[in-house]
């Protein structure tokens, strides 16, 4: 059916520059900045760890992040399209390509899955250790743990089922939505402006706390910040020789920096042509790190040694969770001002996590908006029952399997596959020159004379890498050939096969009428479409 | 902490403040300018584009 062009409605788009930047900031911001950096750096040969991952940063997430924003900006301005399977398929001629969209819808809204009811955990226990249930030493850390979130034998001392991580799980659910269906400026943008600052602040707070603390038990006197900070930055230069050492640098700034999910392409889509996207990436890019290296780096694990040791600490270090939920909660108990501190730190992580959650469904309503002509209220709806499905599917299961099978296949594999997409598309469809001079539109700073020899051979390398080693670790590892699938890891693989369907149909159904909006679009603003 | 490990706590510290410290300064720096969605006007035509690359392929076919 043709759309007239009353039909089409008036595009979404930023307020500030600094919007932008703090949006696309606070989508690479999240948990993994303060809990999965510190512990993959010191399993990683510590301080010598930052060489590859400053290696990675310039060869890997820099390029790919202009690429990202260059591409959704020129797809953005010349279509007036802004999800992933329409910007991918303008470019593309409306090829097979576009379906490769369909990843840049799916892989967002399933991460959003489990990472809404991770989130959700930030918030539990910011009110745990408030209210002081938390933050007594006496506490099994581990069981409370356990018992929250249904991963135990259920049944227990501290939570009888997981009703209580159902209601916290509500809650932000409810958060999120209420902010995505304000919109872009006003919902996403006007959140994050704020939302970014006060994590910040709280991060100050905690590593002053962490840097002030001494050597709190004097019968211990080698538990202190000195030799904490040591324990995560002391390099190990014989780790440099490590191939996994390397492909764990890139895998870090790969999904810190939040490149290849297809958020930042729909996001660059709603700048105009003389909007800046080089200084932007950067500056958002840049942001991330500081969060990552400058506060990450200075809480968890000199907290940790402090209070647990060296042995107990690198135990620690080994699980994410483990880390954030198990070790952190038992070292604000024995921290004085503990409860404070601990509240401010999961408000962290809260925030942390909301800034990234809200960008993941921002494609799939772009898609649904460009695709069905369904209005913002219809496609926020339709996404939360999708969603909420899926996240209950999860909390019920009492499994960590589910979360462990949804994080493995959207995240570690999709993720990746996408980004290698993505690159392909702009060195071969929209080609490096003509992304270089994209780039210079509007540009408040010079792309480096090394960006199209490293987009062009030296990204792809590294993420064919990252697959390579996710498809030996998956299907030819020795360990894993002997591991049996669980019932809830075939029903989760099942599930997601399922949604990844109905994405491909979706992206098929909706094509003919994305491509009429954008041939009105590109009549309608002539000057925008223009090289 | 070792002498090798405070050279790179403080390398790589500085390294990504000052480089924090010098994209924020340039944003700040420029103009601010208020972004806004394009306006709309009705031309009235919108069935068939040539220059939209798809209508080639899809004549020929």
């Amino acid at each position: 059916m043709a759309i007239s062009p009353s039909q089409l409605p008036e595009r979404e788009g930023w307020s500030t520059k600094l919007g932008v930047i703090l949006a696309v900031a606070g989508s690479a911001v999240g948990l993994g900045n303060f809990l999965r950096f510190p512990g993959v750096a010191a399993q990683n040969g510590g301080g010598a760890f930052m060489v590859p991952y400053f290696v990675a940063f310039l060869l890997l997430g820099i390029p790919i992040c202009w690429s990202e924003w260059i591409m959704g900006r020129y797809g953005g301005r010349r279509s007036g399209l802004s999800s992933c399977p329409g910007i991918l398929g303008y470019l593309c001629r409306g090829g097979v390509m576009r379906y490769f969209g369909a990843l840049g819808l799916f892989i967002p809204v399933v991460i959003y899955m489990y990472y809404v009811y991770i989130e959700s955990w930030c918030l539990a226990y910011a009110w745990f250790t408030v209210s002081g249930q938390l933050g007594r030493a006496e506490v099994n850390f581990a069981e409370f743990f356990n018992q929250y979130t249904g991963l135990g034998s259920g049944g227990g001392e501290y939570f009888g089922s997981v009703v209580a991580a159902f209601l916290f799980f509500l809650v932000t659910f409810f958060i999120n939505f209420a902010l995505i269906y304000r919109g872009l400026s006003k919902g996403i943008e006007k959140f994050c402006i704020w939302a970014m600052p006060v994590l910040v602040l709280c991060a100050l707070f905690i590593v002053a706390r962490v840097l002030t603390l001494g050597a709190p038990n004097p019968a211990l006197p080698d538990q202190n910040v000195n030799n904490g900070l040591g324990f995560m930055w002391n390099p190990k230069w014989g780790a440099l020789a490590d191939a996994d050492v390397w492909l764990a640098a890139c895998g870090q700034i790969f999904f810190s920096l939040s490149i290849g999910f297809g958020i930042i392409m729909t996001y660059a889509s709603y700048l105009k042509k003389k909007d800046d996207v080089v200084l932007s990436g950067l500056t958002a890019s840049t942001m991330n790190e500081f969060c990552e290296v400058c506060l990450g780096g200075l809480i968890v694990l000199p907290a940790a040694f402090i209070f647990l040791g060296m042995a107990g600490t690198a135990e620690a270090a080994k699980s994410t969770f483990g880390l954030g939920f198990v070790t952190m909660p038992h070292i604000f108990a024995l921290m004085p001002l503990g409860r404070i501190f601990g509240f401010l730190f999961y408000t962290l992580l809260f925030l942390a996590g909301v800034t990234s959650s809200l960008s993941m469904l921002q494609p799939a309503i772009a898609f649904l908006e460009e695709g069905f002509n369904l209005g913002r209220r219809a496609s926020v709806t339709f996404l939360a029952l999708i969603t909420f499905m899926g996240s209950c599917a999860l909390i019920f299961s009492h499994g960590s399997d589910v979360l462990g099978t949804m994080d493995n296949y959207a995240s570690n594999l999709g993720i990746p596959l996408l980004a290698l997409a993505q690159v392909v598309i702009f060195v071969f469809v929209i080609g490096v020159d003509r992304g270089v001079r994209e780039g210079r539109l509007g540009a408040d700073m010079r792309l480096p004379r090394w960006f199209p020899f490293v987009i062009t051979y030296v990204s792809p390398l590294f993420l064919c890498g990252i697959l390579g080693s996710w498809f030996y670790q998956n299907f030819l590892s020795p360990s894993r050939v002997e591991e049996e699938l669980s019932v809830l890891e075939l029903n989760t693989i099942l599930g997601m096969l399922g949604l990844l369907a109905l994405f491909f149909v979706l992206v098929h159904l909706a094509w003919p009428r994305m491509r009429q909006r954008a041939m009105l679009y590109a009549r309608q603003n002539p000057e925008e479409a223009q090289e | 902490m070792s002498i090798s490990g405070l050279i790179i706590f403080a390398v790589a510290n500085l390294t990504v403040l000052g480089l924090a410290v010098y994209c924020f300064a340039k944003v700040f720096r420029m103009p601010a300018e208020h972004m806004q969605a394009p306006i709309k006007i009705d031309t009235g035509e919108f069935e068939k584009f040539e220059d939209f690359p798809d209508n080639n392929q899809a004549s020929k076919s």
